[in-house]
């Protein structure tokens, strides 16, 4: 039961920890952390060549 | 320094982990990117640093290897190191931001296998019996994804595995091991020849995990299997919800 516990309260903080730390990271996967949705898609051919499209037909890339 | 500390209990868990019901990478990964590591040095020092580990367990096993089926071992070997460096290479050539997009994917895959696997694998035996070849093939992509990500690789190469045994699956856990090991050895040894390992980082989660390896085989002698199986989970639900969020939501 003891060991149980221990295991538990040990995982939960190690799990806490990385959470809190993942969240203070740059949003920018260079730099090390998670990369916020925005950057991802930047770098998905499929979204870039979306933006392109936007851009021709004057819909404007931001 | 507290990045440090927090990277050596991560090895620590993941170390304990690994040597309970595996799922280790499923923190020491997330530990190393929360540490600044860019995600595929994370991924590349994760499996540097958990590898003494599985080696260790590989070495403990070895009275046990066997052939799997009509499948020699020489072969499954050989075709698992291939795959393996094929796997660690497509990993070198992965940028960070596709890797970042694909790792909740891969978070998911493993986590299925983890709580579903044997389940799955079993449900199949019972339907599906498959040939020496089939199995040749499927191992050399098991030993791609083992060099690539390798989250519950060895969960699934049981499972695949019993579709060609009609063996008690237990015995298949040398073999299991050995094979594991194989892939991340090669994986291993592409990652450090092409300077792709955050070795402060790499060396400090190493030394949590060799401790928690040796934690986790103890805590495992007492500790209920289910206690311990739904702690895995737990994590592993989390991590992966975790960076689903993150990566798609937030």
């Amino acid at each position: 039961m003891l060991h149980a516990l221990l295991a538990t309260i040990g995982t939960l903080a190690v799990l806490v920890s990385i959470v809190v730390k993942l969240d203070r990271r740059p949003a920018d996967a260079e730099e090390g952390g998670v990369p916020g949705p925005a950057s991802v898609r930047s770098a998905c051919p499929w979204q870039r060549r979306r933006g392109r499209m936007r851009g021709r037909h004057g819909l404007g890339t931001s | 320094m507290d990045t440090m500390i927090l990277v050596f209990c991560a090895g620590a868990l993941a170390g304990a982990m690994n040597a309970l019901a595996g799922g280790g990478s499923f923190v020491s990964l997330p530990a190393l990117i929360a540490a600044g590591v860019p995600p595929v040095l994370a991924n590349t020092s994760s499996t540097v640093a958990l590898f003494p580990g599985g080696l260790a367990s590989a070495w403990a096993y070895r009275d046990g290897l066997g052939p799997v089926g009509s499948v020699s071992l020489r072969a499954l070997l050989a075709t698992t190191l291939c795959g393996g460096l094929v796997g660690a290479v497509l990993l070198l050539h992965t940028s960070s931001a596709a890797f970042t997009f694909v790792l909740p994917w891969l978070l998911l895959v493993a986590s299925i296998a983890l709580a579903f696997g044997r389940r799955i694998g079993e449900a199949l035996r019972e339907r599906v019996r498959i040939h020496a070849g089939a199995v040749l093939a499927v191992q050399f992509l098991l030993g791609i994804y083992g060099g690539y990500f390798g989250g519950a690789v060895g969960i699934m190469m049981m499972a695949m595995w019993g579709l060609l045994d009609s063996r008690e699956l237990k015995h298949l856990n040398a073999p299991r091991t050995l094979l594991v090991s194989a892939a991340n050895t090669v994986a291993v040894f592409a990652f450090i020849a092409a300077g792709a390992v955050r070795w402060p980082a790499t060396l400090a989660m190493l030394a949590g995990a060799i401790i928690g390896g040796y934690g986790g085989a103890r805590i495992g002698r007492r500790a209920a299997p289910g206690v311990i199986r739904v702690i895995t989970l737990f994590a592993t639900s989390c991590i992966t919800l975790v960076f689903f969020v993150k990566t798609y939501l937030l």
